[in-house]
């Protein structure tokens, strides 16, 4: 038997009415006409692969088609409770001797039994209801429990409700199956003659345009529905395909659980949630929702699109699965959604994933709204994103509370959106944020007496967010050299005397181990927000205070495990560098596990002369080598290491522009250690000075460069650079002279 | 065995038919009934048509743990004085077992099984509690083709009997190999509790004691023994401190010299508490038995307990909870109960002059308050209150006893649906395991296991210790150890990681097992489970013994050997099949004897990946590598190989199988199996059954430049030629990882969808497609552990 591909364009991605139609298209013919059929979503629609010509598939649908039996009797607006009158469309079903209804028929009859024999109250209170509902799952035929496990999950305590269905099949006051069974009545009793059939063209190839009947149409679809200005009159009705709507909710119910999410282990202990690809709605990354929509607890639901033709089998064993995995648990927010639709949790052969949430709309009634489009991508490094878990889930918590100042929702917002965002691009930058605003919102806790008292500080991150981040500018580098600061001297009683970069960004102290604590009395969280070049300074000052403290100060507390380069001082020097961004990266990498200590093991190299870039501030040069972390190489082979100490007073006079008096300072520690700037004339020539000059206003940044840690290498260049070589030194001179 | 069967055993034995429900008192050899009428039809019936529709396993299924020793032990006499030990295997399924495999071993040997309702309901939903994962589906297909399944104390099994109703149903809609049957037996057996939505209330014959039968001496005297009934008063509420010791000076004085008293709370804490209560008031002989203890203990304290009391001492006063309620046969002339239900308030009776050896034979019952219900409803405790109140004064001798008609109880129904779904075992990587306990035991009611060893504090366990030994496991309930967890610490096995992972209380799931410190204490020899005990806890860890698996082994398989070809390993696993299969006999089963030579041939085809035989030679030095590379290998010995991974982690041989399997049609090189072959070559250790799926961490993720894995394949990897013996050949076949994922490729369907097929065809369904499975990997089993032997002789 041949098959053809048949494209429905009536059923399409969105909105979600129109996906679940395409479900119900693909579900009723497998199982009712061609169990061989196929599905697959492409060019917009449904393509259904099968034996049916167009013809056949209406005709299946107008004469042959069996609706399943959709009945909810817990709803007051079901009318099926006892001594209440059946609504018209349910008697008529009853009374029908028509053979696609008798399976209804037989259920509505059951049903009855059963809320009599339960002598089911008139006001039933929650208990009552998840009675019914355990008895009617016990009891009701297998087609009848398909449609409940779609719209609500029975758990030994209570009751779960899908989304999708609203609240247990009904949305404020839209009672969805005395809803499907009147708009059956429309399309498949003998009273529906010859529109059934244009409804059903335009339902299912959008062709004509037939006029459509006003009934309610619930949350499906939000361009047609009713409500306070679709029309006149306070709860207008919507204009509804009659055909639309019962294809919708036989569609939905491919969406039933399955007992591994219903009964999941950790749908008790962690509450995630039993439905089918359903998630806690959070306004990241959606500009459809507003903040108070998304903290009302309302659910969203992200259904998948797949582009190679599927098994009714395939596509049920997916959706009633329905988990996404963010690494090893399930992800239970929007934002997590995204992360384990481009990990591995969503790992299928999918296309992509539309996201609808549910809107509260016109009084009780909920609209599901399309949030936009996630296509299924590998994305390198989101794995890193669980490292963040633990503590965003803990951010998150408390930023929900009554207390939690506004900012911190901000900032959780923030990061959600920054996981978004890389979750759709996944380029370096977009990873670069998510650590920035994961550094801004722990600023801010620190800041705030609150997030101090609710959360510890964010634990290290692991280094592989460094490499992952790394865009290879000057800015990274620089931002990631102050980050790599090690601590400048060993531990006392009271800790780590100078501590890494983290601790001069938030009042936390650093034990030797590397744990974070709060430490609110800090005086080394000297960073300053926007102020880049002071807080380089003030950083620097702080280092050499502190270490002073401990023990005489003989270098500057500046070694780092990733030195920069003389290159990007270079470039940040003439200011060819973004500060902000250099400001931003800084106080992001200081939140990862850089190494304490330097690596013992690691021997000294040897020394070699870095190349130095030729256009590099000299007076840096001058400045740098009483500022370096350790004693100045040896010039000579035989020659011994020089001991210099750092003078602060260079920093003050580099930020008021004064070149004269730095380099005076400077050249005089020099000269105490028996080292001759280039322009001075070497020992015992007092007041021959080099002549540098400095740009008004640049002084500040030389002085903040200074805190940028080098390697040997590089300040071997520079004294090549700005010091007299041996050769002409001491003996030379003294020869001259 | 040793006196004559009663009319209604011979019934049972001889009938036409064998019955689906026996309602016989306490007492009345229910068990011996059962078990020799099996096999009778079995083995020994002169007709070769009942000997063939009687399955050839006996699974036979207690509510307690306590009654499945006591059972066993029964059972183990039959055979022994019948000869017949070596043909027919008993097993115990109580949790921790090491050795509790060789039934599923040797599926065509007959077996007896015996056991929980927990581990023997878990294991028939295709979760098996306190077992790998990836074992799941053997008993699975095991225990729902081929077996007579006999629920003994039904009345006691509360949401395990519509499980076990639907299971019957779902047994004759889906099809399995083999005859199957189910009996139901209590005392107290009311038709309407075997009815469920798939199951009607069964037609088939029903027993019960005839009139002659009840007339007989030994039984009549049974059933007539006088038991004086009256209700205690005890003024403190149940909650304070004062009751136990109140009550307990009340036992004290109406305990009499040289006999047994037994006294039944429906708690744990509460019967805790009376035996401390017991120990400071009197100088009798004391014994507290409940579920929560550790078996050595629990063997010890019944071995105690049905030791004859010396009739010229102080006597003996048994302390216990409902475990003592059915079938362990002692008898008491003082029985003190709290209030339970009437059928509970029945059996309870049962051990009290049971014989009708006491004169004085007194029965006291505690009333409860309303609020102190638990574990049971109060509606059930006020009918059970209202008839023991017009009982008062009155014997409670089984003939005396009225019948009331007991209300149907409420549980959630395992559904057609449930089942299908849970034949699907993949693993979910966040640890979401499905949690079945809803269809197996009341909700309030469940248990994890738990274990004390010692290892370094600050440490987590170390990953190659031995499993826990049944002899380590003690039950504790959830809601006690998330108590304890607030304080101590508690680490169950990761498989994923290979470790033993701390739990966080949140994470407690029913049937877990998890190790505790030995130095946190929470238990007493005397007292069993016992969070708040504070002493160090004996560690009972054995000296040797298998590790956990992890998410890459299966010990079974790869048990220590000898170098072994890929072709005569697949020959050795062909030839099982073909025995298996012949010696079977099932009605049908000789028709796919193709495709589980196919299965049995190909199975290991993948093994010839280069990442495998890497694996395999790792150890060896440069020349023997050289020298042993010329072949394909299916085995070698094991030297450490276990603790080192694979050089791709997550690497699954089966898989590769499948893949070249589904490739190499297409490619031209060999002829498509068909789809149970297929089926069968990839789920042979229960890792790639319906869907395939990626690890976490290293696996799936593309590092910049290199391919992206698939349990540990690429696309693009290519399998060498491999020989399978027999002729059978494979060309080089480079694999695609197509077949993973959802929907058609060019044509060709994905896997998921092939094996959805098979799971959902009315010629297999999942029962007889687990049973495929169980027999392709005991065949594969069968052959390892041949070869090992091997191994070790020369």
């Amino acid at each position: 038997m041949t098959r053809a591909d048949m494209a429905l364009p009536g059923c399409t991605p969105e909105p979600l009415g129109h996906y679940l139609k395409g479900l119900a298209v693909i579900r009723l013919v497998a199982e009712q006409k061609d169990e061989q059929a196929l599905a697959r979503w492409s060019s917009g629609c449904l393509i259904l692969h099968t034996r049916l010509e167009p013809g056949d598939l209406v005709r299946f649908f107008l004469q042959e088609y069996r609706p399943t039996p959709v009945l909810s009797p817990w709803n007051k607006d079901s009318k099926l409770w006892p001594g209440v009158a059946w609504p018209d469309a349910v008697g008529a079903i009853v009374q029908s001797s028509d053979p696609r209804l008798a399976e209804y028929a037989a259920a509505i009859r059951q049903v009855s039994a059963i809320l009599v024999r339960a002598k089911y109250p008139a006001k039933p209170k929650k208990p009552d209801k998840i009675r019914l509902l355990r008895t009617l799952r016990s009891e009701m035929p297998d087609s009848f429990v398909r449609w409940m496990d779609a719209l609500c999950a029975l758990e030994d305590d209570g009751v779960g409700m899908a989304p999708v269905l609203g609240s247990g099949g009904c949305d404020g006051r839209h009672e969805f199956s005395v809803n499907f069974m009147q708009r059956l009545g429309q399309v498949i009793l003998p009273a529906a003659g010859g529109a059934s059939a244009a409804w059903l063209l335009h339902s299912l190839f959008a062709t004509g345009s037939p006029a459509l009947v006003g009934a309610p149409v619930g949350q499906y679809h939000p361009g047609g529905v009713g409500g306070p200005n679709a029309a006149a009159g306070f709860h207008g009705d919507s204009l509804v395909n009659p055909w639309d709507y019962v294809l919708m909710i036989e569609g939905a119910i491919l969406l039933a659980s399955s007992v591994a999410r219903r009964a999941g282990t950790q749908a008790r202990a962690r509450a995630a949630l039993p439905f089918t690809f359903t998630v806690r709605s959070s306004a990241a990354g959606s500009r459809t929702l507003g903040e108070s929509e998304a903290s009302s607890g309302r659910q969203e639901v992200w259904l998948p699109l797949w582009a190679r033709p599927a098994s009714l089998g395939e596509i049920s064993h997916l959706l009633a699965e329905g988990r996404a995995q963010v690494g090893r648990r399930s992800a239970e927010s929007s934002t997590d959604f995204a992360r384990a639709v481009v990990s591995l949790g969503v790992d299928r052969g999918l296309a992509g994933f539309t996201r609808f949430g549910f809107l509260k709309r016109s009084g009780k009634s909920h609209l599901a709204a399309p949030l936009g489009w996630q296509p299924v991508e590998e994305r390198l490094h989101v794995e890193l994103l669980e490292e963040l878990d633990p503590w965003l889930r803990r951010l998150r918590t408390i930023s929900q509370r009554a207390e939690a100042p506004a900012s911190i929702r901000g900032h959780v917002r923030a990061i959600d959106d920054a996981i978004f965002a890389f979750c759709r691009a996944g380029r370096t930058e977009d990873l670069q944020e998510v650590l920035v605003a994961v550094s801004a919102a722990e600023l801010g806790m620190a800041r705030s007496k609150f997030g101090q008292g609710q959360a510890q500080p964010l634990a290290p991150l692991s280094l592989a967010w460094a490499s992952a981040c790394n865009d290879r500018s000057s800015e990274f580098r620089l931002a990631q050299s102050l980050a790599s600061l090690y601590c400048a001297t060993g531990a006392t009683a009271a800790g780590i005397a100078v501590g890494p970069l983290r601790t001069h960004v938030e009042a936390v102290s650093v034990s030797p181990t590397g744990k974070v604590s709060w430490d609110p009395g800090s005086t080394a969280a000297v960073w300053r927000n926007g102020a880049l070049l002071d807080s380089l300074v003030a950083m620097l000052e702080r280092r050499c205070v502190d270490a002073a403290k401990v023990s005489p100060l003989e270098h500057a507390p500046v070694a780092a495990s990733r030195p920069a380069s003389l290159g990007d001082l270079h470039a940040f020097l003439s200011g060819q560098l973004d500060l902000a961004k250099l400001d931003r990266l800084g106080v992001a990498l200081s939140m990862l596990r850089w190494p304490l200590w330097p690596d013992q093991r690691q021997g000294q190299p040897g020394l070699q002369v870095g190349q130095v870039p030729a256009a590099l501030d000299r007076l840096y040069g001058i400045c740098k080598l009483p500022f370096h972390h350790g004693p100045l190489p040896a010039a000579g082979p035989e020659g011994d290491n020089t001991a210099i100490r750092p003078d602060l007073a260079i920093l003050a006079r580099l930020r008021a522009d004064d070149a004269d008096t730095a380099v005076r300072l400077a050249t005089r520690r020099l000269r105490g250690a028996g080292l001759f700037p280039v322009g001075t004339r070497g020992r015992g020539t007092r007041g021959k000075l080099p002549a540098l000059t400095i740009k008004p206003g640049a002084g500040a940044a030389i002085a903040a460069a200074l805190v940028f840690p080098i390697r040997e290498s590089a300040i071997a260049g520079l004294m090549e650079l700005v010091l007299m070589q041996p050769a002409l030194t001491r003996e030379s001179i003294q020869l001259a002279e | 065995m040793g006196q004559p069967p009663y009319p209604y055993q011979t019934r049972l034995a001889m009938g036409s038919e064998f019955p689906t429900s026996l309602r016989v008192p306490t007492g009345a050899g229910k068990t011996a009934g059962a078990v020799l009428a099996w096999l009778y039809r079995r083995r020994f019936h002169p007709d070769g048509s009942v000997r063939s529709a009687t399955p050839r396993r006996l699974v036979y299924c207690l509510p307690m743990r306590v009654l499945v020793e006591q059972v066993r032990d029964n059972v183990c006499g039959y055979l022994d004085r019948l000869g017949l030990t070596q043909a027919v295997s008993v097993q115990v399924l109580m949790g921790g077992e090491a050795r509790d495999d060789d039934w599923m071993l040797y599926p065509e040997r007959d077996a007896v099984i015996i056991g929980t309702q927990d581990m023997l309901l878990s294991r028939a939903l295709n979760r098996g509690y306190a077992l790998s994962r990836f074992r799941w589906p053997v008993p699975f297909g095991l225990l729902n083709n081929d077996c007579l399944w006999v629920f003994d104390e039904v009345q006691l099994m509360g949401a395990a009997v519509p499980t076990s109703t639907q299971m019957a149903a779902f047994r004759s809609r889906l099809g399995h190999w083999g005859p199957s049957h189910t009996l139901w037996m209590s005392a107290t057996l009311a038709p309407g509790w075997l009815s469920t939505v798939d199951h009607p209330r069964p037609a088939g014959p029903h027993v019960e004691l005839g009139q002659e039968e009840r007339d007989s001496p030994e039984l009549g005297r049974r059933l007539g023994a006088a038991k004086h009934l009256e209700h205690l008063q005890v003024r403190s509420s149940p909650k304070s401190k004062g009751y136990a010791s109140e009550l307990a000076a009340k036992i004290g004085r109406m305990h009499q010299p040289g006999t047994l008293s037994l006294v039944i709370a429906n708690t744990v804490t509460r019967a805790q508490a009376l035996f401390e209560a017991l120990e400071s008031a009197s100088k009798v002989e004391l014994l507290l038995i409940h579920s929560r203890l550790r078996p050595v203990d629990r063997q010890a304290k019944l071995e105690r307990l049905l030791a004859p009391v010396p009739p010229e001492g102080p006597g003996r006063i048994a302390v216990s909870t409902q475990v003592l309620e059915a079938g362990v046969d002692i008898s008491c002339a003082l029985m003190v109960s709290e209030l339970a239900p009437w059928t509970s308030m029945v059996q309870r009776f049962g051990r009290c002059n049971r014989k009708g050896e006491y004169r004085r034979a007194r029965i006291c019952w505690v009333d409860l308050p309303r609020g102190e219900s638990a574990p049971y409803r109060a509606e059930e405790l006020e009918m059970a209150r209202s008839l023991l109140g017009d009982l008062e004064g009155c014997s409670a001798a089984p003939i005396s006893l009225p019948d009331p008609e007991l209300p149907r109880e409420e549980h959630e129904v395992l559904r057609l649906k449930d089942l299908v779904e849970l034949f699907d075992t993949g693993p979910d990587l966040s640890g979401n395991d499905v949690d079945i306990s809803r269809f197996v035991r009341e909700s309030d009611q469940h248990d994890a296991r738990v274990f004390w060893r010692s290892w370094p504090e600050g440490e987590d366990p170390p990953p190659d210790w031995p499993r826990p030994a049944r002899d380590e496991l003690c039950a504790a309930p959830l809601a006690e150890l998330r108590e304890y967890l607030s304080r101590e610490q508690a680490w169950a096995w990761d498989h994923l990681d290979r470790r033993w992972r701390r739990v966080h209380r949140a994470e407690l799931w029913p049937g877990q097992v998890l190790a505790l410190r030995a130095e946190a204490g929470g238990y007493r020899p005397d007292l069993g489970w016992c969070p708040e005990a504070r002493g160090s806890v004996a560690s009972l860890q054995p000296a040797l013994g298998e590790p956990e698996e992890a998410g890459g082994d299966d010990h079974q398989t790869i048990a220590p050997g000898f170098w072994q070809s890929l072709a005569d390993h697949s020959n050795e696993v062909v030839a099982r099949v073909q025995a298996m299969v012949s010696t079977l006999g099932l009605d049908g089963l000789a028709e796919l004897q193709e495709d589980l030579v196919s299965a049995a041939r190909w199975h290991d085809l993948g093994k010839a990946h280069p990442v495998f035989q890497e694996w395999l030679l790792a150890d060896l030095d440069q020349g023997e590598r050289l020298s042993r590379s010329a072949v394909v290998w299916g085995k070698s010995p094991d030297a450490g190989r276990r603790r080192r991974r694979k050089s791709r982690p997550h690497f699954r041989h089966e898989l590769a199988s499948l893949l070249a399997l589904m490739e190499a049609p297409i490619a031209g090189s060999m002829a498509p199996l068909s789809d149970l072959a297929l089926y069968l070559v990839a789920s042979h250790h229960g890792k790639v059954r319906l869907s395939i799926r990626a690890f976490p961490g290293s696996d799936g993720h593309s590092r910049r430049g290199r391919p992206r894995f698939l349990l540990g394949l690429a696309e693009g990897d290519v399998l060498p030629p491999v020989a399978l013996g027999d002729g059978h050949e494979l060309p080089s076949t480079t694999l695609g990882l197509w077949p993973a994922a959802m929907g058609e490729h060019d044509g060709a369907r994905s896997w998921q969808r092939v094996a959805l097929s098979l799971r959902d065809s009315a010629g297999l369904g999942p029962f007889r497609l687990a049973y495929l499975e169980a027999l392709i990997r005991a065949a594969d089993a069968q052959a390892s552990r041949d070869a090992a032997m091997r191994g070790w002789l020369i």
